[in-house]
């Protein structure tokens, strides 16, 4: 349960269980003398018609470059453990600050390593979770009808109209982008012409509805894809390390660190890998 | 799909519960006395119905923050909850059931509830048995209007819920989601499913209304044939 135990806030009107289904007849039959409390009950207890053995399930918060690789780590694990991944799509920033709020959530899941520190310094993962699980790539990416970009220069040229970027300030993605065009010295001939989205995934649509002429989005997001792609350089930008995590507040503790271990580990790589994120750095 | 539309219903059914609880003795106490700094009461109380969906969000933010008093003092955490979703709704759809509730009331002859109390009724009584059968179609125009605010709801929620599919994901906000995904088909249902649930609404509220300005009909209370005649 995700706050007390159900009813318990509703001063022993109403019993434990089934509580909620009875409320609102005594409710009627009592006026408002019992709709307060049974009201507390139903916002503090979450009044959900739980059944008896409720399928296991757990919320991973995950950074928008996994959009495409994500849901076959989630679907394969799914598979072989029988337990539920919901996934909550977002930028890293957003997320991070979504669980440093107490969202219910119990596997965060980074473009970078920064957010996950800021989390572990403040207690809000459980000790010792946190794991590199790949590395992302900066890439330009460029619709199927339109020429192919070689180089990053090509940005500043007036046939690009648009540049579609995840918001710097909150994407490590978006951060990157403005990093690699700082140190190539476009910085000043494309932000002109930057159009920001709240994190790669809409970074990404705005150039695939045709709102941007090209987008600096994650590898892992269309690579395989329809469209092309131009690596940035490296060197260019701050490593994007992929690292995960288990919040501390996770009300499944056992299947969260199964997952973290899952997607660390062999099976898990390899579909990271085949979606197009670089391998973990040897650590050892 | 399914899941957002089931977690909007429970989410607007809440809201509407504290709605309803909420709004309706303010629209009674509104229409029945007068007190000084009363209309700058009313205004603040209007506020949700025109201040930007962001600022209503995070004045939210720091009331159910994990600092915020709620958490400090009531050990209540709901943000990005379902649970934050409907107080949200709530916010929001609060002046909607007020406005028309009190203006509904404040047509009801005090002459009336005076009559009753005379009588020996106690005050939850007149409430009961004259003011609100007399004050029901607008009231029920309220509550219909407030629901449809509820169910709607989008900015609050974003910034207090989240946009959490399967847990905070309601139906305006999985329609964010399946426009960011490019996902046309589940958009164009959503929308269609929206557009017809706030039309039917309205038209619900429009039709409460047409009533209550024609009068009670027959086959009322007596004390409903004795406004009529009066009226």
């Amino acid at each position: 349960m995700r706050f007390t135990s159900e009813g318990s806030m509703a001063g022993g009107h109403t019993p434990p269980d089934g509580g909620c289904a009875r409320a609102p007849a005594r409710a009627h039959a009592r006026a408002g003398v019992v709709l307060l409390p049974v009201l507390a009950s139903m916002l503090v207890g979450g009044c959900q018609s739980a059944p008896a053995h409720p399928p296991a399930e757990i919320t991973v918060s995950a950074a928008a470059d996994l959009m495409e690789a994500l849901p076959e780590l989630a679907a394969t694990f799914e598979r072989e453990t029988g337990v539920r991944v919901l996934v909550n799509f977002g930028s890293s920033g957003q997320l991070a600050q979504q669980i440093a709020q107490g969202a219910p959530v119990d596997v965060f899941m980074s473009a970078d390593i920064h957010y996950m520190e800021d989390l572990g310094s403040a207690g809000l993962l459980l000790r010792g979770t946190r794991a590199i699980y790949g590395t992302g790539r900066l890439v330009v990416w460029t619709p199927p009808d339109a020429p192919a970009l070689t180089s990053l220069e090509e940005l500043a040229s007036p046939s690009i109209r648009k540049v579609a970027i995840a918001n710097p300030k909150l994407a490590p993605y978006g951060h990157a982008a403005e990093e690699a065009l700082r140190m190539a010295g476009l910085w000043n001939a494309v932000k002109g012409k930057a159009i920001y989205g709240e994190n790669v995934r809409q970074a990404l649509l705005y150039a695939r509805n045709g709102s941007a002429d090209a987008a600096l989005v994650a590898n892992a997001q269309v690579a395989g894809k329809p469209g092309h792609i131009f690596v940035v350089p490296e060197e260019l930008y701050p490593r994007l390390y992929g690292t995960l995590g288990v919040v501390r507040d996770t009300r499944n503790e056992p299947a969260a660190r199964t997952f973290a271990a899952f997607v660390t580990g062999a099976e898990g790589s390899a579909i990271l890998a085949r979606h197009g994120f670089g391998p973990a750095p040897d650590m050892s | 799909m399914r899941e957002a539309l089931a977690l909007s219903l429970r989410v607007t059914a809440v809201a509407l519960v504290l709605v309803v609880a909420t709004g309706l003795p303010v629209a009674l106490f509104l229409a029945r006395t007068r007190f000084p700094g009363k209309s700058a009461l009313e205004t603040f109380m209007l506020l949700p119905l025109v201040l930007p969906p962001s600022v209503v969000g995070f004045y939210l933010l720091v009331l159910l923050g994990r600092d915020g008093p709620l958490a400090r003092w009531g050990g209540l955490h709901v943000l990005f909850t379902w649970p934050a979703a409907a107080l949200a709704s709530a916010v929001v759809a609060f002046p909607l059931m007020v406005q028309a509730s009190r203006a509904a009331i404040a047509q009801v002859d005090p002459a009336l509830e005076r009559a009753a109390r005379m009588l020996g009724s106690g005050e939850l009584e007149v409430f009961r048995r004259v003011t609100l059968p007399l004050a029901r179609r607008g009231i029920l125009a309220g509550v219909v209007l407030a629901a449809a605010r509820a169910f709607g709801e989008f900015g609050a929620t974003l910034m207090v819920a989240g946009n959490i599919p399967g847990r905070t994901q309601t139906l305006p906000l999985a329609i964010y989601d399946a426009v960011q995904t490019n996902d046309v088909v589940a958009a164009n249902v959503m929308v269609l499913l929206m557009t017809a649930i706030s039309f039917g609404s309205l038209w619900a509220v429009r039709h409460f209304e047409s009533v209550a300005a024609r009068g009670p009909r027959t086959g009322g209370t007596p004390i409903e044939h004795a406004a009529a005649a009066k009226g």
